[in-house]
């Protein structure tokens, strides 16, 4: 028997020699595996499978409509589509009807696409109103709605969006529908109005406006309270160089409403109720429908009037707003408005800021600017501080606003633009919020209350300075009258026309 | 022997950069081609303080019969040209030929903005709907 001996060293070289090729073998696994992994994920990764889910029919149950749908957001209906208040009290979750049809251009009866439908429920004197329902038509002009319950329905129509056509297509309220089972092919003609995107700026016309909305105080603080002369002393300047209308009035007395009436000229009467053009003294019982403006969110703002910013942009120009926190977003507050900045707080520095940035930017448009601004000093807190309480927050907030204005007024008067730019002022919300300061100034010359009073005062290139006008308008005259001054069409829907005037 | 484990090294490590590459975030030059079918029709930008909320409105131009989320990225940019803040969001189930309204949120320095752009980024699904056909994945 041979025993073979061998040396230490010899003895691991061989147990080395062995164990390479194992290694070698791990290693070309962990190769393989590797390089495997990822080709098989780069090839699945670029022939992903194309699972097509389809549409799966769900069972469709019997159609109930529930006593109360269109009047109980409050309560937990189970056939209501979505989460309250956006839902249209007269849509369900499941059955019901189906109503459409085509928006057409009335003259040359081709699809109008991009247009907004609105069904509702008839307006009542003193019942709330269901949120209305809307819909956009697709690019062959087709709308459709489905799941309503039977019943009777308001149907309005609009496009204030330019959609490359140069047009848009003024708000038309059609004759009540009566679905009592799916109805389709309802035919909406729209008569379309220019928004050719540009304009022709007269000699001597003022090519920018700037609106600034003094809001929280009296209209009769500026014009007649001989106790403020000395907190006033800007904005009597302006006044006194200004055409002025120092009666006009409110047609409701509380901001959103009136803000809109402000910005459109009109109101959404197909939608709430309306009391104009007889409208009662702030403070009684009105019948209006205030739902949308409380708790309807932005869907319920959807209204179709025009305002000025949608006529601005229809022309070109271009339009921007600086206001507070609480600044209502409807679309005629929003729509076709560029830059709209809200602050939580006012502070004068930043208000001046954004004023002058904005006009700055402003005079750069060949086609002029837009631009209206809220000058709110006043905190909705300090709204029943009344304006004869020497060194209150009422006073203390009126001088804030007078200082700011004057500063604004000489920097525009610094950079030279005075003599392009139309500034007209008004008034808003008057302490209308029921307390001992409400008509602080008595119920005025129309007997509707002087917290409804406002004014407005123009100054721009071309004008009769220092005119007054006592006659009384309602407020819906503001609108018109801005956009006259400009050389443009007053808001679609607006509705009384610019009384003749300097301007 | 140091030279064949040295290139089995390398070997190893190749594969390993190839597989780490392709588990990795896709390149822009794979952008879904898809999404030049979606137009931004409108926009405006609501600002409270410094929070930004974009409002606008999208179409779908393509012919695909599935609806698709749309993740649009909004950048906001002062005069100069540098950006001052972002916003994002996502128009849901948005039909071909149809117009949907989106609203982006996001930060801005509001004293410094001047101008925004609006970007499709992504169709990739958002949200399942239960009654919805869901679009097949992008394909490079």
């Amino acid at each position: 028997m041979m025993i073979e001996t061998t040396t230490p060293s010899t003895s691991s070289r061989r147990r080395d020699r062995r164990r390479f090729p194992r290694i070698l073998v791990a290693w070309r696994c962990l190769l393989i595996a590797f390089i495997g992994a990822g080709l098989t994920y780069t090839w699945i990764d670029s022939h992903p499978v194309t699972v097509k889910h389809m549409q799966q029919l769900t069972p469709t149950p019997g159609f109930m409509p529930v006593v109360g749908d269109v009047h109980d957001p409050e309560d937990s209906d189970p056939d209501i589509t979505v989460e309250q208040p956006l839902v249209p009290g007269f849509q369900f979750q499941h059955g019901g009807f189906q109503l459409s049809g085509r928006v057409i251009d009335v003259q040359s009866r081709q699809p109008v696409l991009s247009a907004i439908v609105w069904i509702d429920m008839p307006v009542q004197k003193g019942r709330p109103t269901s949120i209305a329902l809307h819909v956009v038509t697709d690019a062959l002009g087709n709308y459709q709605f489905v799941h309503l319950a039977t019943g009777i329905y308001t149907v309005v129509a609009s496009r204030y969006y330019n959609a490359g056509d140069g047009r848009y297509y003024s708000e038309r309220l059609f004759s009540p529908v009566v679905l009592s089972g799916n109805r389709s092919g309802l035919v909406l003609p729209l008569r379309s109005i220019p928004a050719p995107g540009k304009r022709f700026v007269a000699t001597g016309q003022a090519k920018n406006l700037i609106l600034v909305d003094l809001r929280g105080f009296y209209a009769n603080s500026l014009l007649d309270d001989a106790l403020l002369v000395n907190e006033t002393s800007n904005l009597r300047a302006f006044l006194q160089h200004a055409d002025v209308l120092e009666s006009v009035w409110h047609p409701y007395g509380w901001r959103p409403l009136d803000q809109y009436a402000l910005l459109t000229g009109s109101y959404p009467q197909w939608a709430t109720y309306d009391t104009w053009p007889n409208p009662v003294p702030w403070g009684e019982p009105d019948a209006i429908d205030t739902r949308f403006w409380f708790t309807g969110g932005r869907n319920a703002h959807l209204f179709g009037q025009e305002s000025i910013f949608d006529v601005a942009k229809g022309y070109g120009m271009q339009t921007g707003v600086v206001a507070g926190a609480d600044y209502i977003l409807s679309d005629a507050t929003t729509r076709n408005v560029d830059l709209l900045q809200r602050s939580s707080t006012f502070a004068a520095n930043r208000w001046l800021a954004q004023m002058e940035d904005a006009v700055l930017s402003g005079m750069q448009q060949p086609n002029g600017f837009l631009l209206y601004s809220e000058l709110a000093p006043l905190a909705p807190q300090d709204m029943s501080s009344s304006p004869d309480a020497q060194g209150d927050e009422y006073q203390r907030a009126l001088v804030l606003a007078d200082q700011t204005f004057g500063q604004f007024i000489d920097w525009l008067q610094q950079q030279g633009v005075l003599q392009n730019v139309l500034i007209a002022l008004t008034t808003s919300q008057a302490q209308a919020n029921h307390t001992d300061s409400d008509n602080f100034y008595g119920m005025g010359t129309v007997g509707q209350g002087t917290s409804k009073q406002t004014l407005l005062a123009l100054s721009g290139p071309v004008g009769c300075a220092g005119t007054v006008d006592d006659t009384a308008y309602a407020s819906f005259v503001i609108a018109p009258m801005v956009m006259h001054a400009l050389g443009l069409p007053a808001p679609a829907e607006a509705r009384i026309t610019a009384p003749r005037g300097c301007l | 022997m140091k030279i064949v484990s040295g290139t089995c090294l390398i070997v190893v490590f190749l594969g390993f950069a190839i597989f780490l590459n392709s588990c990795g975030p896709r390149s822009q030059a794979q952008q879904d081609p898809r999404l030049k079918w979606f137009h931004i029709l409108s926009s405006r930008i609501i600002i409270l303080d410094n929070q930004a909320e974009v409002d606008g409105t999208l179409q779908n131009t393509g012919s695909e019969r599935y609806p698709f989320d749309v993740t649009i990225d909004a950048t906001f940019y002062d005069k100069a040209g540098n950006v001052v803040g972002q916003a994002g969001g996502v128009a849901e189930d948005v039909f071909p030929g149809t117009t949907c309204a989106f609203v982006l949120m996001g930060q801005v320095d509001s004293l410094h903005y001047s101008h925004m752009q609006l970007t499709p980024v992504s169709l990739q699904e958002r949200r399942i709907e239960k009654n919805l056909p869901t679009p097949p994945p992008v394909s490079p």
